[in-house]
């Protein structure tokens, strides 16, 4: 009962954003190009999903930010564990990782079209940096934070330093490390966006920037929503993902 | 006409719905404090001392029976009553001055008469010179001392101490019961009531013990202390106190010799 | 200050140098050219340049502008909708779904939308820049509300507080620190922002359309400079903001 209470209220708002859609198209309350009925963007909806061109880009700017999210975490979780391990390493890379690190992602774009062009390259180049600094940052962390307990039993049990890291340090930092992926994902998801709006002629960026460009406010809603969507599936994903290799967390019972 | 400060519980009984099943926690308490007493409740854990306790604070509010505060019946908490929790309740993000003044914050007294209180009350606790220290950089045992403070600056007829030492280490926990002994005998005309599990600790306090069995929760015998004050916790007579209410406990004395050592 | 901090210190000096003079070495030799990678002087004569000229503060000005006018409406914002929905139920059950629903969409794909309804308007960078500070400010002065543990609520019912001295003296200091790393990450959003508002909305002025014009005329020395400018300046903005939650936040630390 109290859960069909919780959805009803949840419901509450975009029905009323529904109806005053409704309303304004049936009264004719305006006479702008950018309005369009909930009917048409239900129609569009239909449309884009029975055509291939939805999910074609989709799939295109889903592969991008796969291709780049692997890439830019590999290299940040590698970078974040061996800076977390060596204070010698740290000493030396750590300021010029944080100075880096300080530059808006987005202030990027620029340099990157420059050097390596705006092609295939520069959108993997760049979601992979979007990914690189929080991943080693959150992974460096975690790796510091690894209780000096946990480290002590290893050196009473005299492990050596890679079963060490394997048994011990990686394991305790992973929370460390998933929170690291989920903002790495968020991050990139909204890097390809921002790729294909400055260049590109695929892709769901690409297909918001025609839309605009050609003043189809219902293609570009639903593009929202696919995107949004996506984003959303994702993360669950990853939720499940993260449930499953930190399933020695969970509270007995 | 009751005295400021008497507590009257009669035929108390308080239930607990646990899953559709009523659960009685608490079942024909009857008890009366008079103005001024030092009374501690004793008892196993799970016996329901500190709903109790909670129900004279008024933080529990259904109950069958009275409880009454000078003849009057208990129902929410009030400024009458003043409390100490076992973990000290200190707001983190306050000094300790401001702490110890916080139930003075509603009442507009003339200028710096509230500063007055908290002054005299931090002196009554031993605590002068922290009053712009914040919670977190002192110890337990001063932590309770300001929590002690701040139950007090509102003039309560009653001041309730749900273990207040519990969370002190022993040497700490012996020396604050000799400052909460001065506190009390400072402030004569509180009523102070106490929960705690440490039986020395009791009969070095209070007037009253009072010995609660569990399920359900029960006065099982109220033992008064005659005791001159200061205690010896080493005389005979102090022994044999401790040693009475252990049995009814069902310790052996042996224990009790041997723990005393 | 002891030995080991200062080899510290000397060693994080050691690579930065160490770039720079392969920079130096590479642009010398003419390994690549001047129009990717122009020599570290000319970066620096044209720094100097620039500052003398005094345009780039113009446009300097008018990010920061910008930047303050989105953050400050974003962040009242989300400090309304956060604390309404950490205080009542209700409210976070009726705005609660939707508000998470919107935030799945990543915030640069409300840029086109914005371009139709608002035209290319400061308005439109505004309301993009608002919106980017408005999630993570909500989200944490939401979660901040929650913070108050059930033993402090007794604490106030004992001492007969009313709900605005409860929400004053109990609640929002608890929701503090959460509320000041909201408005510092909310602070970074923004100016990361201001630079996408000025980049994909296509419009002159601020440091974003400095740099992007740079990079349309491959003036690599001023896409440097800006980069750097731009990294200082949020580097400043985080420190600022740290430095005043040590000091509102003193009640936490111990010693």
């Amino acid at each position: 009962m109290k859960k069909v209470i919780t959805l009803i209220l949840g419901l509450v708002l975009p029905v009323l954003i529904l109806i005053g859609m409704e309303v304004v198209a049936r009264f004719e309350l305006t006479t702008s190009q950018l309005f369009v009925e909930p009917k048409v963007i239900f129609e569009t909806l239909v449309d884009l999903i029975k055509g291939d061109e939805l999910f074609i880009n989709l799939g295109i700017s889903t592969l991008r930010v796969f291709i780049g999210f692997v890439l830019g975490a590999a290299a940040g979780l590698f970078f974040g564990t061996v800076m977390g391990i060596s204070r010698t390493f740290e000493s030396y890379v750590g300021p010029i990782f944080n100075a880096l690190r300080q530059v808006p992602v987005l202030a990027w774009i620029p340099l990157f079209i420059i050097w390596v062009g705006i092609d295939e390259g520069f959108k993997i180049t760049f979601i992979a940096v979007t990914a690189f600094f929080p991943m080693a940052l959150n992974t460096c962390e975690g790796v510091k934070g690894v209780s000096k307990s946990h480290l002590e039993v290893g050196a009473v049990l005299e492990i050596n330093r890679f079963k060490q890291l394997s048994t011990i340090i990686i394991p305790a930092s992973l929370p460390a490390i998933f929170t690291g992926l989920r903002l790495v994902l968020s991050i990139t998801w909204m890097a390809v966006v921002g790729a294909e709006l400055v260049a590109s002629s695929e892709g769901i960026g690409y297909m918001m920037y025609r839309a605009r460009q050609q003043l189809q406010v219902d293609t570009l809603l639903v593009c929202i929503l696919a995107v949004g969507l996506t984003g959303y599936v994702m993360n669950i994903l990853l939720e499940q993902i993260e449930h499953y290799f930190l399933r020695w967390r969970k509270v007995a019972g | 006409m009751t005295q400021r400060g008497t507590l009257d519980i009669v035929n108390l009984k308080k239930t607990f719905n646990v899953n559709g099943n009523t659960t009685p926690v608490l079942e024909n308490i009857n008890l009366k404090v008079k103005q001024g007493e030092f009374v501690s409740i004793i008892g196993p854990s799970g016996c329901g001392k500190t709903t109790l306790l909670r129900l004279v604070i008024g933080l529990e509010n259904s109950y069958e029976g009275q409880i009454l505060l000078d003849g009057k019946r208990i129902n929410g908490p009030g400024l009458d009553r003043g409390v100490v929790f076992q973990d000290h309740r200190l707001l983190p993000w306050l000094t300790v001055e401001r702490n110890v003044g916080l139930g003075l914050e509603g009442k507009r007294n003339g200028n710096g008469v509230n500063k007055q209180i908290v002054e005299a009350h931090l002196k009554l606790v031993g605590l002068q010179g922290f009053e712009k220290v914040y919670p977190a950089q002192l110890s337990g045992g001063m932590a309770q001392r300001a929590a002690i403070a701040r139950a007090l600056v509102n003039q309560p007829e009653l001041l309730l101490l749900d273990e207040p030492l519990g969370a002190l280490d022993a040497l700490t926990r012996m020396y604050m019961q000799l400052e909460l002994e001065k506190i009390w005998q400072r402030e004569a005309d509180v009523t102070m009531i106490m929960i705690t599990h440490d039986v020395e600790e009791a009969i070095y306090l209070s007037d009253k013990v009072v010995i609660m069995s569990s399920r359900p929760g029960t006065i099982k015998k109220i033992i008064r202390v005659e005791l001159p004050r200061p205690r010896d916790r080493a005389s005979y007579d102090f022994m044999k106190l401790k040693e009475e209410i252990l049995e009814e406990f069902q310790l052996h004395a042996e224990n009790v010799f041997s723990y005393a050592i | 200050m002891d030995v080991n901090k200062v080899v510290l210190k000397l060693r994080g000096l050691a690579l930065p140098l160490a770039l720079l003079a392969v920079w130096w070495i590479i642009t010398k030799n003419e390994w690549v050219s001047a129009v990717f990678l122009p020599p570290p002087e000319t970066v620096a004569a044209t720094c100097v340049k620039l500052l003398l000229k005094g345009k780039i503060f113009v446009d300097l000005n008018e990010s920061i502008t910008k930047v303050a006018q989105g953050f400050l409406i974003g962040i009242t914002a989300g400090f309304v909708l956060g604390t309404a929905m950490g205080l009542s139920s209700t409210i976070e059950k009726l705005f609660g779904p939707l508000f998470n629903a919107v935030r799945q969409v990543p915030i640069l794909g409300w840029i086109p939308i914005l371009i139709l309804i608002f035209g290319l308007t400061e308005l439109a960078k505004i309301i993009f820049i608002a919106l980017g500070a408005f999630y993570p400010m909500t989200l944490n002065t939401f979660d901040g509300c929650r913070q108050l543990k059930k033993e402090y609520l007794e604490v106030a019912r004992v001492f007969e507080f009313n709900k605005p001295r409860l929400l004053w003296r109990f609640i929002l200091p608890s929701a503090l620190p959460s509320i000041l790393s909201g408005i510092r990450v909310s602070m970074s959003e923004a100016w990361m922002l201001v630079i996408g508002a000025e980049i994909f909305f296509k419009t002159r002025g601020g440091l974003g359309d400095m740099m992007w014009e740079a990079k349309s005329k491959v003036q690599m020395d001023i896409v440097f400079i800006t980069i750097l400018i731009i990294g200082l300046i949020g580097f400043i903005l985080n420190h600022v903001m740290k430095i005043l939650e040590n000091r509102l936040l003193r009640w936490r630390s111990s010693n």
